[in-house]
């Protein structure tokens, strides 16, 4: 999520002393990953949100395009690398709606931003990611 | 949901180059455990510490400040005569009491059960006896003067119960023709 080892680290470790610090608010053992990882989340964005350039999040045209790529020839470090390479405003919301699992207007209210700004983010994610997937298709 | 959707919904956990390590969640909820307890003992220590420390200070400064006596340092006899008042009826009766057992003259089979009565009285004697020792250093205090107050009842108590069982046993040597040697029990 936030493309940078370090980064991740240092994130991972502010979240981990919250997560003591909030201990209490952990209901049951059960609950443990999806607590920790919301944790995560919020530790991640704490982190983006002084340096998101917010200009990236405004709303872009999406054309539709009909997809039949097969993604299943792409290794799984091929997919990882190029959604690390996406901007940092739609790759944000990418993670969240589609790898975190989050609803856009989850998202929104996460990142301080409008329901359909999560959306055209998310399409353009998704085309710019497309797009770097075929370019790579056609040159293998 | 399209195929690219379908895609990366299916392999979102494939996607994480490096997995957490099996079992991960349980050792870092083993590690916050750990980390609790550390702290509870952290706080038990604290506390047992603190303890340790108010305790001897209290002693230290017990004799700063000794327990107000009842009495009043303008009215002593006024104040002395007041409890006295309170505990009078209770000597009254224990002496009446005493003076009727010592009287009283039990067969000397039995004396056996009479031991545990008399024991019980050593130990009330005793615990008044530290009551005299304070009430001598610090004078009355309310709070003297009503364990003193229990401590009567429970004298009183017990002598009542040895009473009736010392009747209770002479009544029960009457009835048999048995010839026992009497003695009389030192109280």
């Amino acid at each position: 999520m936030l493309g940078n080892r370090q980064d991740a680290e240092d994130v991972l470790q502010d979240a981990m002393i919250q997560a003591y610090t909030n201990l209490k608010s952990l209901k049951s053992v059960e609950s443990f990953g999806p607590w920790m990882k919301r944790i995560v989340i919020n530790q991640c964005l704490h982190f983006i949100r002084g340096r998101l350039n917010f200009a990236d999040l405004q709303l872009v045209n999406t054309p539709g395009e009909s997809d039949e790529t097969d993604y299943y020839q792409f290794s799984m470090e091929e997919l990882n690398s190029t959604i690390q390479q996406l901007p940092d405003g739609c790759r944000i919301v990418f993670n969240l709606y589609l790898l975190e699992n989050y609803s856009h207007k989850e998202v929104a209210e996460m990142l301080g931003i409008s329901e359909s700004t999560s959306k055209s983010q998310y399409q353009r994610a998704r085309q710019l990611l497309q797009h770097q997937l075929k370019k790579k298709m056609n040159h293998g | 949901m399209d195929n690219f959707e379908q895609f990366f919904t299916e392999n979102r956990l494939k996607l994480d180059v490096e997995p957490l390590p099996e079992g991960f969640n349980n050792q870092m909820i083993a590690n916050f455990r750990a980390v609790r307890r550390k702290k509870q003992t952290i706080r038990l220590f604290a506390a047992a510490g603190f303890l340790l420390l108010l305790v001897p200070g209290i002693m230290l400064l017990q004799p700063f400040f000794k327990p107000e006596p009842v009495a009043l340092q303008e009215s002593p006899s006024s104040a002395e005569l007041s409890i006295l008042t309170r505990l009078q009826p209770y000597q009254t009766e224990i002496e009446s009491s005493t003076q009727f057992i010592s009287q009283q003259r039990v067969p000397t089979e039995y004396s056996v059960q009479f031991q545990d009565f008399l024991i019980q009285l050593q130990i009330i004697d005793r615990q008044q006896d530290i009551y005299q020792k304070q009430i001598d250093s610090y004078g009355y205090t309310e709070d003297m003067i009503q364990q003193i107050m229990y401590n009567y009842e429970l004298k009183l108590m017990v002598l009542q119960k040895l009473q009736t069982e010392i009747l209770k046993i002479n009544k029960l040597s009457k009835t048999t023709n048995h010839e026992y040697t009497n003695i009389q029990l030192e109280i």
